[in-house]
């Protein structure tokens, strides 16, 4: 099966240190050890989160309650995603505080992480919401190595990516 | 090379079938697609909804409880909570722009049909009056 060896150091995921829905500092530590989905979003995207958000959830029910795999989202607006606004959107889709983060953080530092994880995300007027973003999940071992990405609109991707998490699972 | 009558009849019957399929599918089409394009990423790609985050649409008593007040949610989106088929939704609505009256119609046609089973159809002219309700 396609995934591609773990790369090296230079290829790892930046440091980075956020603020979850329940207020608390998350930094790439919390994920030591751990093979996560990760993913940028913001709650208000009019657009494809919606479908990368129920796609993820459908992986996260996969692996709910497995303590080696992890999910993060990425607000890419923090003006409007604030703390209490992340809490509402994770109550609201019924997801587990500590398996799945919602993190907010200075634009500064959350779009140069969106680069590392070979994503898009930038503040566009014309797009609807006001920002542009890919909507990939990025599947990450717990070596801080991008080991496969999916298409988060499509249903047939995100199957495969159930798939390579169990593969890394296995290994 | 002659065709028997028999096969005559059988290609006969065969383009009767496939126009009635044809025609049938076509009926809600445009309905079906801009509803893949506009409404599915939120409700889902048969109406289903995700968890309390957003309201599913099929069966929603939305659509035989309040169907007159769809055009003005559609167009201006939706602040507040609202009560879905007994559960409490409050995360906002985006408006769906740019829909003509004619597209919209084939939209509900489309959900009233496919989401709820209706009979029910309505007309340009449902729409445009209740879009006239609209603040």
């Amino acid at each position: 099966m396609g995934i591609p060896a773990g790369g090296t150091d230079t290829a790892r995921i930046p440091a980075f240190l956020v603020t979850d829905q329940l207020g608390r500092k998350v930094t790439q530590k919390d994920f030591d050890g751990k093979i996560y989905i990760a993913d940028f979003f913001f709650t208000s995207c009019p657009t494809i989160c919606p479908l990368q958000t129920a796609n993820m959830l459908t992986i996260y029910k996969e692996f709910k309650g497995n303590d080696r795999v992890r999910f993060i989202s990425f607000s890419i607006d923090p003006r409007h995603d604030s703390v209490p606004v992340l809490k509402k959107f994770a109550d609201d889709l019924g997801v587990d505080h500590d398996q799945w983060r919602l993190v907010t953080g200075p634009k500064d530092k959350i779009y140069p992480l969106a680069k590392a994880y070979m994503s898009i995300a930038q503040e566009d007027e014309d797009a609807p919401g006001g920002y542009t973003h890919s909507g990939y999940l990025l599947l990450v071992d717990g070596r801080r190595h991008l080991r496969g990405y999916s298409d988060g609109t499509k249903p047939t991707s995100v199957q495969e990516m159930v798939g390579k998490i169990k593969i890394l699972l296995s290994q | 090379m002659t065709l028997s009558k028999s096969g005559l009849l059988i290609w006969i019957v065969a383009i009767l079938c496939s126009l009635i399929v044809t025609l049938g599918c076509n009926t809600y089409t445009q309905g079906q697609r801009i509803y893949s394009i506009r409404c599915a990423g939120c409700h889902g790609e048969h109406g289903e909804g995700l968890e309390r985050l957003y309201p599913p649409l099929k069966l929603s008593n939305i659509l035989t409880d309040s169907i007159e007040r769809l055009p003005c949610i559609i167009t201006k989106g939706l602040i507040g909570s609202r009560v879905v088929n007994g559960i409490t939704f409050d995360h906002a609505m985006a408006p769906v722009t740019g829909l003509s009256s004619i597209e919209m119609t084939n939209l509900f046609n489309y959900l009233l049909h496919d989401m709820f089973d209706s009979e029910k159809t309505v007309t340009p002219a449902d729409i445009e009056g209740w879009l006239k309700s609209c603040e």
